[in-house]
């Protein structure tokens, strides 16, 4: 079987990704239905009985073109105004190869007559009408374009985006400049010239070719000129075979009853890989236009027939768990849940934009792998929150609260398609600022319906995201600080963001406040949580420091206090994870962190906590006096308390003193609970522990 | 007296009408019946059909399936069937009669017996939902089996056919492609109707009608020359102005002056809220002595029955008589017939169907109409109709007061009314629906829009205790008698419970519902009367009765056929399975291409149980040690201990590792296998989980013990090792699992590929492939019993 790779068939741009399916189609239902194809690094293969010659022979010679005709459309070649000469010259044609063609032009005309229509229907009246009746009386061959075009949905009309607004974009109709390129490179009604053979080498081999006056593929590939009449862009050249394969293509994928009448569908994606656009993953588009939806087209490295192709495109499944996808971003969530057909490697990501004057254009927005990608399954719980968001920003909201909500988008998108901590990570970074914003904006999201998020499930993030860096580990230890009795006192979240408590224990955007300050650097605002935590927890008489989290080494909170840590990332990391719930989270930092411990803070996170078997606690002020920087005071103080905990220091503070990092760090620092084993470490190197009362039982 | 006659007489103990004679003389019945209600249709019907298959033994569909518009004719139906069937000395074995409602009822399964004659009588919700393969209150791995069975071997008989609305383009393209798409065994269509719009019967791929029978002249002349003559006179009562909320008792008003005592009255509204409303009305205003029915379709099984069985007993004359209200149910042929009607307004076709039901057969003297007149309509008040179609009723109305109407005068008036342009059912559609696979992972397919024309969705309710708030975890699946239908959006705001078939456990239904779904409700929180049947807004608990011995609905992963009676090894059933294939085929006289391939299935239907995951499942029922030690020995079927069949691999199906296994080693048989990708597409379909595509359960992750495995589905992973298994074809070697074929462009031909091949091949299409996988499930049902 003769393999031939079509140059002039690539993935990109979308209409050489219709022209290798149309060719495949085509091929398969006329010349060889053993016919198959692949992918490969973009550039399409075919594998049939044809070798190159005979595939040309048989496209010039035999070839039968699938009858496309849109009655329903201005423009079409069916009404008064319109240019009719190229149905007209199909008609008049006698040859078999366009007997269906006129078949069907028969069909539409007669159901027009019966319906009594003889100008353009309005969508609004006669419209749905007519479609229904051609639904149900086309000949099956001409079926295949109207539920390519349109779907109908009891008196609802879809449109798939491919095909524009039921097979026309702006004014440009599609199935008139079909007929036309039909007539042109199948030389209907005119001598051979040899031109249709030029045009089609180059259509299948990429390369010059003579481009034929008026003749444009509309969004299929269009740069950025302007639509100004029916035939498209009149002055435009094109290629009548790219026109004719390309359409054909697209009649592959028609959805098929499982899309059109699932009952858990919305809108256009009743088509098949339809999205509706997640403004992420590709270069901002031109200003002016919009999102109007995306392709995601499949490619596969397999030798695959058409049958396979029609029936896997038919369905076009795509299962973010048991939900379809919706958005690119779900499309590209289910390429890395594997929730696709099996043996699709990628998709070619298309972006269709909407300008101004209704037409449009379909920009190359990148190819998706799908491979297992396990981490991304921790966006399923935010799922619900996050349509909140996007209906609260769908319903007007302030500009900087679009902005999040877009950043977020990107983040997700890129965590998405990659999988990897790094993007987690910025998800979190994402997430944390945008309800850092939304509480600031009080009573309006609420009133939208969107509190804050919450029963999201903080392990599957915590291994998404951790990239093993101290950084990460600081954060995750931070964030899960909190109290084994909730509900009286702020969490840390609130102090981050500055949400709080409604009268029925139910975290809000509107009751809270800021209880540090927010416009300032990472190390002031934790250093501010930690003074902040103790006043509120003193006046609440409850043990001033956190009483649940994870535990982290010594040396880790001591890079922190030294300043090796970047703080900023942290906070941001922090408050994006403080968001999530760790309740059960079994998860332990393993950061790459083997520094020295600084004394002073081993004195202070001594004095702070004390030691398995010897429970201390700081005074209520402490916090506060190291973030106003009265380090040595404070040393002093806590020097004092061990000693009559009969923990005497080994070390004189003052002398600690001089060395120790800023104060602010260390208040930051303080926040963190260190684990058993380097609390025992530190009290081995830093107290005498031989004058320990010997009631208090021994400690290794 | 013809050998029918005398037949039709034992049969009804009457001698048939001309018509009815003509039938009987048929070999080829014609494609419509053009009779009125009340000319004895249901009679006309059946006794050709059993005068050919038990007298003269003649070939010709095995199945008589009745499609009726309302459920409240069903029973009517079946009444009529087993009346003529007791007169006939048949017993019930010999002609099995069954009712297809939905839900389960496992002592009356039409689906087991194909091979004997059986009279199946349901909805056209019901029946044509099956024949789309997406059956209404039915088990979506049913699917398959109904529309294998129901699209081969059966005369169709569509009655009433003016009420079938997108139905009769379904049904006629339904027919049409059967023709072109081939059938087993030859389906025949016929519809019936007093007036049949031609032209919705004539669709794309069934151009021609047909031959139409029409009432010969000595029929009009005849015996049913009083019904055509029937005179009754209509008067008017205006409610223009009165109040919505007054309307049921000003209705009441006017009908309780109008009726007689001793007499039937009967009442038609356009809703089931206004019915319910004036039913009310009525009970307050009449006093003890008149019988208020009310007639809906949103009535459970056996209250259905009851009403019903008062609103058709004898009136008692000597009493205050009988009030029937009724929405359009009544249109239908129900066969009843009263003094007086009161009736809204309502599309004139329906209009002449309504007043067909007063005075039907001429019996009284004085019959009379009341046209209860609303008005002109608007969008709101005109629904469920057009309110154009009521205002050309209105002034066809205005001109009929004062004045008589019979059959004959209404019929010879032309009243415009709006013609819907149907949904139709094309080639492509029809090929799409025969994959359930999208419905198996998560897509609800809907085919509510090609049987009615309303736009409401209905779904299928019961009620049950909820002692926790939520459904047990064993919870029955809905006995048909529990079963009332009622619109999916009156259930919005409730908490409603839907069977999730992936996870096998009710979850909390989320709109849409899918038309036809079973809904559980909790009992306590109302919606139910058994006075007035479903009313949303009824807060009273409702009594809820819980099926005897009903077993779970079915889930992807369930495997509960492979829990018997006793203990069984595969050998002895793939044995069994193909004995019971062979004679299946033998009875129904299958060609032997087919009754090879079916009995070949059978034999190598279950080669995937010698999974080692699927023989833990088994042993794991085993508690004694010993026991399970000697039993470990070969490998086995069936277990005799009920467990609910969950395997240690979630989703596990062993029929793919059947198919995986025959489809791979095939040759290894001592037998050489014809037609191989047929046998191994029935192999996977025997439990209609694995048909066209081969795909993961929605959500599955790889088995425990085969994490790496490249490629997994349904609980089997590539590399997954078969040992070698006895079959009555020879024995197939040990085999290691390849899923290749799962892929799209998937090794040297994909699963996909084949499994298309075999729906395109115009020697076997989906309906011939549907009914040959029924007969394997049926041969396998058997070998298991």
């Amino acid at each position: 079987m003769p393999e031939l790779r079509l140059t002039g068939c690539r993935a990109r741009p979308l209409v050489g990704y219709l022209k290798a399916i149309g060719l495949l189609r085509v091929v398969a239902r006329q010349a060889d239905p053993h016919a198959r194809a692949r992918w490969a690094d973009g550039v399409f293969e075919l594998a049939s009985s044809l070798d190159r010659d005979e595939l040309e022979r048989f496209l010039i010679e035999r070839y039968a073109p699938t009858p496309v005709v849109s009655p329903w459309n201005g423009g079409s070649g069916f009404f008064p105004k319109d240019d009719v000469a190229a149905i007209a010259a199909i008609e008049a044609d006698q040859s078999e190869r366009l007997a269906s063609f006129r078949e069907a032009i028969t069909a539409a005309r007669a159901v027009l007559a019966e319906l009594d229509i003889s100008e353009k229907p309005n969508p609004k009246g006669d419209k749905p009408r007519l479609l229904r009746a051609l639904r149900g009386s086309l000949p099956d061959s001409a079926l295949e374009w109207l539920d390519a075009a349109i779907v109908l949905l009891g008196e609802d009309t879809r449109y798939p985006p491919l095909l524009g607004s039921g097979g026309n974009d702006g004014r440009y109709d599609f199935a008139n400049n079909y007929a036309r390129a039909v007539v042109r490179a199948l030389a209907i009604g005119a001598d051979g010239d040899g031109l249709p053979q030029l045009l089609l080498n180059a259509a299948l081999d990429g390369g010059a070719a003579p481009l034929v006056k008026g003749m444009s593929l509309a969004h299929l590939s269009r740069d950025s000129s302007p639509v100004s009449s029916p035939q498209g862009e009149a002055d435009a050249l094109g290629n009548p075979w790219e026109l004719i394969l390309a359409l054909e293509g697209s009649l592959t994928f028609a959805a098929g009853a499982g899309r059109r009448h699932g009952t858990s569908l919305p809108g256009a994606l009743v088509a098949p890989f339809t999205a509706m656009p997640t403004g992420a993953g590709y270069g901002s588009a031109v200003s002016g236009e919009s999102g109007r939806a995306e392709l995601w087209l499949p490619l596969w490295g397999g030798w695959a027939s058409l049958a396979e192709l029609e029936s896997v495109a038919r369905e076009a499944r795509a299962q973010v768990g048991r939900r379809q996808a919706r958005d690119g971003l779900d499309f590209v969530r289910a390429a890395g849940e594997l929730g696709v057909a099996r043996g699709i490697d990628g998709f070619e990501r298309y972006a269709i934009l909407e300008r101004a004057g209704q037409s449009s254009l379909a920009v190359p927005a990148g190819r998706i792998d799908v491979r297992a990608r396990p981490a991304v399954a921790a966006l399923r719980p935010l799922d619900p929150w996050l349509d909140r968001v996007r209906s609260y920003v769908r319903a007007g909201c302030p500009a900087a609260h679009e902005v999040a909500a877009r950043r977020l988008e990107r983040e997700l998108f890129a965590f998405a398609e990659s999988g990897a901590p790094d993007a987690a990570g910025r998800v979190l970074e994402a997430l944390g600022a945008i309800e850092s914003m939304l509480a600031a904006g009080g009573r309006r999201a609420e009133e939208r319906g969107l509190r804050p998020l919450r029963s999201v499930p903080a392990e599957e993030w915590l291994v998404a995201a951790d990239d093993h860096s101290a950084e990460f580990a600081a954060a995750a230890a931070l964030a899960s600080l909190h109290d084994a009795q909730p509900m009286s006192l702020p969490a840390l979240r609130d102090y981050l963001h500055g949400t709080g408590l409604d009268d029925r224990g139910r975290r809000t955007y509107v009751a809270g406040r800021d209880l540090v300050p927010r416009r300032a650097d990472a190390v002031s605002r934790l250093a501010a949580v930690h003074a902040r935590r103790h006043l509120d927890a003193d006046r609440a008489e409850r043990a001033l420091a956190f009483d649940r989290g994870v535990d982290v080494p010594a040396s880790l909170a001591s890079a922190l206090a030294l300043g090796e840590i970047d703080l900023e990332r942290a906070t941001r990391l922090a408050a994006g994870l403080s968001l999530l719930d760790f309740g059960g989270a079994r998860w332990r930092p393993r950061p790459a962190v083997t520094a020295h411990v600084d004394p002073a803070f081993g004195l202070l996170a001594l004095g702070w906590c004390g030691f398995p078997g010897s429970k201390l606690e700081p005074r209520p002020g402490w916090a506060a006096q190291l973030a106003a920087g009265r380090v040595e005071s404070v040393l002093r103080e806590a020097a004092l308390r061990l000693r009559m905990a009969e923990l005497p220091p080994l070390v004189e503070p003052a002398d600690v003193a001089v060395a120790a990092p800023d104060g602010v760090l260390l208040a930051a620092a303080l926040l963190l609970r260190i684990d058993d084993r380097d609390r025992r470490r530190l009290a081995s190197r830093l107290l005498d522990l031989e004058r320990r009362p010997t009631t208090e039982g021994a400690t290794t | 007296m013809t050998d029918f006659e005398s037949f039709f007489l034992r049969a009804t103990g009457h001698t048939p009408y001309e018509y009815q004679r003509e039938l009987g003389r048929r070999e080829q019945p014609p494609s419509v019946v053009e009779v009125p209600t009340g000319s004895g249709k249901t009679q006309a019907l059946l006794l050709p059909w059993l005068h050919a298959r038990f007298v003269r033994r003649s070939p010709g569909p095995r199945r008589l399936v009745y499609a009726l518009p309302m459920r409240t004719l069903v029973e009517q139906t079946r009444a009529v069937v087993v009346a003529a069937r007791d007169r006939l000395g048949l017993t019930p074995e010999e002609l099995p009669v069954r009712v297809l409602m939905g839900g389960e009822s496992p002592t009356e399964d039409w689906r087991q017996s194909p091979e004997r004659e059986q009279v199946i009588i349901g909805t056209i919700d019901m029946l044509l939902s099956r024949a789309l393969s997406r059956g209404f209150g039915e088990s979506r791995f049913q699917w398959p089996v109904a529309f294998g069975l129901l699209n081969s071997d059966c005369r169709w008989v569509f009655d009433e056919v003016q009420l079938m609305g997108p139905a009769r383009a379904t049904s006629a393209q339904l027919d049409g492609l059967r023709a072109k798409l081939g059938t087993t065994f030859p389906c025949e269509t016929i519809w019936v109707s007093a007036t049949v719009d031609r032209a919705a019967l004539e669709t794309v791929d069934r151009p021609e009608l047909g031959e139409v029978l029409a009432l010969p002249d000595a029929d009009r002349r005849g015996a049913l020359a009083s019904r055509l003559e029937a005179t009754k006179l209509v008067g008017h009562v205006d409610l223009a102005n009165a109040r919505p909320a007054d309307q049921p008792r000003r209705v009441a008003q006017a009908v309780l002056g109008a009726h007689t005592p001793g007499s039937r009255s009967i009442v038609v509204l356009n809703t089931v809220e206004r019915a319910r409303e004036t039913a009310r009305a009525l009970r307050k205003l009449a006093g003890g002595d008149i019988d208020v029915v009310l007639l809906h379709s949103r009535l459970r099984p056996p209250e259905r029955r009851r009403h019903l069985g008062e609103a058709l007993d004898e009136v008692d004359g000597s009493r205050g008589g009988r009030i029937v209200v009724a929405t359009q149910v009544i249109e239908a042929g129900v066969d009843v017939s009263a003094r007086l009607l009161a009736t809204e307004t309502a599309p004139f076709s329906s209009i002449v169907q309504r007043l067909g039901r007063c005075n039907r057969a001429g019996e009284h003297e004085q019959a009379e109409v009341l046209w209860l007149d609303s008005g002109e309509p608007d969008r709101k008040t005109a629904a469920p109709y057009r309110p154009d179609d009521l205002s050309h009723a209105r002034l066809a109305l205005r001109a009929l007061v004062g004045r008589s109407a019979s059959p004959a005068i209404l019929e010879a008036l032309d009243v415009p009314e709006t013609r819907e342009q149907p949904e139709v059912l094309r080639r492509r559609d029809l090929l799409d629906l025969f994959d359930t696979a999208p419905d198996l992972s998560g897509l609800d397919v809907d085919v509510s829009r090609f049987i009615r024309d309303d736009e409401e969705r209905t779904i299928l309710v019961f009620f049950r205790d909820l002692p926790t708030g939520r459904p047990a975890d064993d919870e029955p699946a809905p006995d048909r008698d529990e079963l009332v239908a009622v619109p999916a959006h009156q259930v919005r705001d409730r908490s409603a419970w839907v069977f999730d078939h992936v996870e096998g456990v009710w979850v909390r239904g989320r709109p849409p519902i899918r038309a036809g779904e079973l809904v559980l409700l909790d009992a306590a929180a109302g919606g139910y009367d058994e006075l007035d049947g479903w009313d949303p807004a009824s807060k009273a608990p409702v009594r809820a009765t819980l099926p005897a011995h009903a077993p779970q609905p079915e889930s992807i992963g369930d495997d509960r056929e492979s829990e018997a009676r006793e203990w069984q090894t595969l050998t002895r059933h793939l044995g069994e399975a193909r004995r019971f294939a062979e004679e299946l085929g033998g009875l129904l006289g299958l060609d032997d291409a087919d009754a090879a391939v079916v009995a070949a299935a059978a034999a190598l239907h279950d080669v995937g149980k010698s999974h080692p995951a699927f023989q833990r499942m088994l042993l794991a029922t085993v508690t004694d040690h010993a026991e399970r030690a000697s039993r470990a020995v070969e490998p086995w079927a069936k277990t005799a201990v009920r467990r609910g069949g969950r395997n240690e691999r979630r989703f596990f199906r062993h029929e793919l590792a059947s198919a995986l296994a025959v489809r791979q080693c095939a040759d290894g048989l001592a037998v050489a296998l014809a037609r191989r990708e047929l046998v191994v597409y029935l192999v996977a379909a025997h439990h209609g989980r694995v048909r066209l595509s081969i795909r993961p359960a929605p959500d599955e992750r790889p088995p425990r013990d085969a994490l790496d495995a490249p490629r997994f589905a349904l609980g089997v992973a590539e590399g997954d090792r078969l040992p070698a298994v006895a079959t009555p074809l020879g024995e197939l070697p040990e085999t290691v699992l390849s899923l290749a074929c799962m892929e799209l462009g998937g090794g040297d031909r994909s699963w996909v590929e084949s499994a298309c091949a075999l729906r395109d091949d115009p020697r076997l299409g989906p309906f011939r492939l549907a009914y040959l996988e029924a007969l394997v499930r049926i041969a396998d049902w058997r070998a298991s019993a």
